[in-house]
């Protein structure tokens, strides 16, 4: 709602500074979204002078100025003609292209013809509530070209408050002055005695049904006649103005600008097209139609509650007035309505209808069906009356639906009970104060009656909060909380999660942050688990449309978008989940990484090399260590779309799958090759790692013996996979060891046994090509083995060594090289 | 026989002025001086002299002995005290870059969301996960929000399948939290992904992070929540934090507040908080008249922005490495 401080100040008894005003919003709960003190926000407005004037077109409905805006600088401006402008005025212009505290840009416009270069400001154009005509006029030459706060004091501001869903009653320049002269220490000033003038005309009242008043707690109309409906005056046009509104009509305005100042939306028909001196509120039937004044038509689809006469309907009630019923300047007759309608019955039709309007808007959050007629109908029935305005006289008695009258509501405060929730000593005095000053009833035992138009006091803790509020905040001191000591700590999964981020970052990765939510195409490609896609259904645009279920395909955009900006090396990971629809959802934690590009960025190095997919294996296999996962295998597999066949593996963890490891394959992500060198993906699940890692390792004792290390050279058949021959050879070890004979030492008795284990077996070397022969390879295998007693003979590590080639030329046929 | 010597003794001199380490210099002693060295095949000799000759010649063995044994330590010393002083200075360019691939760095979002999470762990806050394809239940109307509540409109919602919503806030862990817990003293958090049909702008993004936290015992207030509060922004601003706490307005909280900090001159909102509404302990089953507690929530996108000066909230899911690098 957009506030001009000059307007709320017609509501305070007192007055105060300008900044003492602004900050009150802030102190009360008023969000302000935007504020702007107008003689700072006016200052690029100019004084013009009229040089020339002279009709354009037929209409009398617009005027070619010739305007000067600084000395000898003279612009067009077409002005229309609703207020009158003559040659030798002074006036507030705003040149095109300059931006107005309403948010409206000024821009070039053309009318028959003509270009106009800028425009007359009117006061409420301005977002000023008129100072006498609503234009500005200066007399004096000297004045050419200043600007407009410069020779015309400003102190008012406009302010844009975002009211809260909870406080409808701060909807209208009433509540607001309210809360805020409750903070400042002020009293409120009611624009109108709020009781019900009694006038009433000659004419039979209006019957009014309310077919269901569940959903229209109340209703009252009047008719008024000898209407003149004209322009109103610029009092009443500048203030709709600074609120965004367009004046349209006297009686259209008084209507919108009660409703600015109580909240309350009010309709004014005319009255001589409606039909039986009847009002029905109900539910619109079958076959009627309606057409409103935006002109659209509605129809009994969703069944709106409608206002209607005795044959049709005429207003869709709470969110818009009637096409053939609206007051044009022809009405003669009116009809005032001020009604109060069911919040939810009000939402769900603007809802299903999609309209929202100033009046729906309000009716949605709740409204007061006490204060509607005391407070707004009257205040807009004596409007009515002003000579200077329609100068309407009543017609009728006044007919008022009020089934079942709203009681306020009561609730017996504790000093004790609002302390302990604030945290501070506040006293019983203290609280009646503060909630007195929101016009609240409260008796000394604190029994506060909460009056109706505060929807939101539905618990006593409202209440307890309205006191702090009005104590101020900032006056709550803190204190340390004393409570229950409580263990903090992270989850598992969150441990393992900063675990892996940990050792990527310190090996050279950058995290990213890629939206979860995607094309369809990235979301599933990589995937590596079942589930079926987890769509959502209303998307905003293509590009979020499928929960992802890899992380992998936003790595890869992200790449390629490094890539665009020139970057030659790529090592990206995420952290995050994945979705699957299974027969629950299944919400998957998995680290996703990305890499390719040289091992090192140091590209002055000319043998540097690039990642390749041994490297990448490497690096995960240093991860699952660093996780302490052990026992994991990569294994070839079908590929997950998205990864190339020939460089793809799957991890497991005792035939669980855990991840997998794969080239990229850009192609069938249709993705443009920018990188330039081979890309690798790796995911693994983070949900299930946390169940297989192993427990923190036992100290298993350090080996005082020396290691021996023998390499064996052999070759094997190029389609054997070296995982096999390591396995082989580990059990032929172990046989070795099985048929060892020992030899003599020095330091050791006659009957001693050694046991040597195999610590490590370490491919050195591969090697194919035409000195091996065709479908064959040379592998170079060093094996680490010692005795945890006795330091092995070279006698006896040969014995070992030749057992194990024999072994594996028993089982391969593999030759010893 | 004395030339020959001199010569050894020369030849014996130079191989030791060309030893450039230690071990070469000891490599020199083993040849001359060694078991089967030089000087012990002279001494073989000995056996086969007179007595007189021996005499002689014994003097001269030791005066060659001697000679090379001088020039051993001498040249041995000088290697020492060269090693101590570290290699040649030229020996190479030591102001070539190191061979390295790039440091990694964590992304700010989520180095903001760790150190958040750290400083309350620290005040006994749980850290636990919750799902982020939430029922509409637990996203509004266990906190205080049904169907028709207007606040709604704030939260313009994605929807999957029908009753679940992916969840806006992340207080919708709160009745979650309260549920699984049991009954009180508790003090829980979480943080992650939230989801709304936000227009993308500098400020905006359909996808943000958000972390909330929920404190239940028997009396904690509004100033513990205040308290809390500060220990969080001191820890993150500086002791000198000053904080603003404005009436505001979330279903599931009252009294509500919004929470400003002072941050170069300016005050900026950083997140939202409240005494946990009656209404919301009961529907995570928890007996509002014996318990009371606050909640907060942060945004924590926008409190990465705030600390590292980030203008504009896309540049946090672009994920440029020139940007990455910078935190």
């Amino acid at each position: 709602m957009r506030i001009n401080t000059g307007w709320l100040r017609d509501y305070l008894a007192s007055d105060c500074q300008e900044q003492e005003l602004l900050d009150a919003f802030m102190t009360v709960g008023l969000e302000v979204e935007e504020e702007f003190h107008l003689a700072e926000a006016l200052e690029p407005i100019r004084i013009g002078f009229i040089r020339e004037k002279k009709p354009l077109g037929d209409t009398g409905a617009l005027y070619e100025c010739q305007v000067e805006i600084a000395k000898g600088k003279l612009i067009t401006i077409v002005c229309a003609s609703s207020h009158p402008v003559e040659t030798g005025w002074g006036v507030p212009v705003a040149v095109s292209g300059t931006k107005l505290p309403s948010g409206a840009l000024i821009g070039e416009g053309k009318f028959k013809g003509i270009k106009s270069e800028g425009m007359l400001c009117l006061d409420g154009e301005l977002g000023l509530i008129a100072r006498s005509t609503g234009l500005q006029v200066f007399k004096d030459e000297a004045m050419l070209g200043a600007s407009l706060p410069a020779v015309s004091p400003i102190q008012e501001s406009l302010v844009e408050v975002s009211v809260l869903p909870n406080r409808p009653d701060c909807l209208g320049m009433i509540g607001v002055a309210r809360e805020v002269a409750a903070v400042l220490g002020m009293q409120l000033k009611y624009p109108s005695a709020r009781e019900l003038n009694s006038q009433a005309g000659k004419g039979d009242a209006v019957t009014v049904e309310i077919a269901d008043e569940s959903l229209c707690s109340r209703y009252a109309c009047q008719v008024f006649d000898g209407v003149k409906v004209r322009t109103s005056p610029h009092w009443l046009q500048s203030r709709l103005q600074t609120a965004g509104l367009r004046p349209i009509n006297n009686v259209v305005d008084i209507t919108n600008f009660v409703m600015l100042e109580w909240g309350q939306p009010l309709h004014a028909f005319d009255f001589d097209s409606l039909k039986g001196n009847r009002i029905e509120v109900r539910r619109i039937r079958n076959g009627e139609k309606l057409k409103l004044l935006d002109e659209a038509e509605v129809d009994a689809t969703h069944e709106p509650l409608v206002i209607a006469d005795g044959e049709k309907p005429i207003a869709l009630a709470g969110i818009m007035g009637g096409w053939d019923s609206q007051t044009t300047t022809e009405s003669k007759r009116i009809l005032l309505e001020a009604a109060c309608f069911d919040p939810v019955c009000i939402r769900t039709s603007a809802r299903k209808l999609r309209m929202g309007t100033d009046s729906s808007y309000r009716f949605e959050r709740g409204t007061d069906p006490n204060g509607m007629l005391s407070g707004a109908f009257n205040r807009a029935a004596e409007l009515l009356q002003e000579t200077d305005l329609s100068a309407a006289r009543p017609a009728s008695a006044v007919t008022d639906s009020y089934p079942s009258v709203k009681q306020s509501t009561q609730f017996t405060l504790s000093a004790a009970r609002v302390s302990k929730i604030l945290g501070a000593d506040i006293s019983g005095a203290q609280i009646k104060d503060c909630l007195t000053s929101l016009d609240m009833k409260v008796d000394d035992d604190l029994t506060v009656s909460v009056p109706t138009w505060r929807v939101d006091v539905n618990n006593e803790v409202v209440l307890a909060e309205d006191v702090a509020r009005l104590l101020r905040y900032d006056s709550i001191d803190m204190k340390p909380m004393m409570a229950t000591t409580t263990k903090g700590r992270v989850s598992d999964t969150d441990g393992l999660r900063n675990s892996v981020a940990g050792f990527l970052t310190s090996n050279g990765f950058l995290e990213c942050r890629t939206p979860p939510l995607t094309t369809e195409q990235i979301a599933l490609a990589f995937s590596q688990w079942p589930g079926d896609a987890i769509q959502v259904q209303n998307p905003i645009s293509k590009e979020m449309t499928t929960l992802r279920q890899s992380l992998v395909g936003s790595l890869i955009e992200v790449a390629e978008r490094n890539a665009r900006r020139g970057a030659s090396s790529f090592r990206f990971f995420e952290v995050d989940r994945t979705f699957r629809q299974n027969d629950e959802i299944d919400e998957r934690w998995m680290l996703g990484g990305v890499l390719g590009g040289p091992v090192n960025d140091s590209a002055w190095i000319a043998s540097e090399k690039d990642i390749d997919f041994l490297r990448a294996k490497g690096l995960v296999e240093n991860l699952l260590s660093h996780l302490n996962v052990d026992g994991c295998t990569f294994a070839r597999d079908t590929p997950a779309n998205g990864y190339r066949g020939e460089e793809f593996a799957v991890i497991s963890h005792s035939d669980q799958r855990i991840g997998a490891l794969g080239r990229i394959d850009l192609d069938t992500l249709g993705i443009k090759d920018r990188a330039r060198v081979p890309l690798y993906g790796f995911e693994l699940d983070l949900t299930t790692l946390i169940t297989v890692k192993s427990p923190p390792g036992l100290f298993k004792g350090l080996a005082r013996t020396q290691v021996i290390a023998r390499d064996i050279s052999i070759v094997v058949p190029s389609d054997l996979h070296y995982a096999e021959i390591e396995t082989s050879l580990e059990k032929a070890f172990a046989a070795a060891v099985e048929n060892l004979e020992t030899e003599p030492r020095k330091d050791a008795g006659a009957d001693f046994a050694l046991q040597p284990e195999l610590e490590s077996v370490i491919c050195v070397d591969t090697f194919s090509g035409e000195s091996v022969g065709e479908g064959a390879m040379s592998l170079t295998i060093r094996m680490l083995f010692r005795d945890a007693l006795h330091t092995l003979t070279s006698g006896e590590a040969q014995q070992l060594m030749d057992y194990v080639v024999k072994q594996l030329h028993s089982e391969y046929g593999v030759v010893q090289r | 026989m004395s030339d020959n010597n001199d010569a050894l003794v020369e030849a014996a001199k130079e191989s030791i002025a060309a030893a450039q380490t230690l071990a070469e210099l000891d490599e020199v002693r083993v040849q001359y001086l060694g078991k089967k060295g030089k000087l012990k095949s002279l001494q073989q000799q000995l056996k086969s002299l007179s007595p007189e000759e021996k005499r002689e010649f014994g003097k001269t063995l030791n005066a060659v002995k001697q000679s090379i044994q001088t020039a051993l330590t001498e040249k041995k010393e000088a290697l020492e005290a060269s090693e101590k002083t570290g290699p040649q200075i030229d020996a190479i360019d030591v102001t070539l870059p190191g061979v390295r691939s790039l440091p990694g760095h964590r992304h700010p979002l989520m180095a903001t969301m760790e150190e958040v999470k750290s400083i309350l762990i620290g005040l006994g806050f749980r850290y636990d996960d919750y799902p982020e394809v939430e029922t509409e239940f637990f996203n509004f109307d266990a906190l205080n929000t049904p169907d028709w509540h207007p606040a709604r409109d704030m939260h313009d919602s994605f929807y999957t399948t029908v009753g679940n919503v992916l969840r806006t806030h992340t207080s919708a862990f709160q009745t979650r939290a309260m549920k699984q817990f049991g009954p009180p003293p508790l003090r829980a958090m979480t943080s992650g992904r939230c989801y709304r049909r936000d227009e993308i702008d500098a400020s905006h993004f359909p996808i943000f992070h958000q972390l909330d936290v929920i404190a239940i015992d028997q009396d904690i207030s509004f100033a513990d929540l205040k308290w809390v509060l500060y220990q969080l922004a001191s820890a993150l601003f500086g002791e000198d934090v000053q904080l603003r706490f404005r009436p505001s307005y979330f279903p599931f909280t009252t009294p509500s507040a919004e929470v400003d900090v002072m941050f170069n001159g300016k005050w900026l909102e950083i997140l939202g908080a409240g005494m946990i509404r009656p209404e919301v302990l009961q529907a995570g089953g928890v007996d509002s008249e014996q318990w009371q507690g606050f909640a907060f929530g942060l945004g924590l996108d926008r409190m990465a922005m705030i600390r590292h000066g980030i203008s504009d909230i896309r540049l946090m899911y672009e994920n440029e490495e020139a940007f990455l690098r910078q935190f």
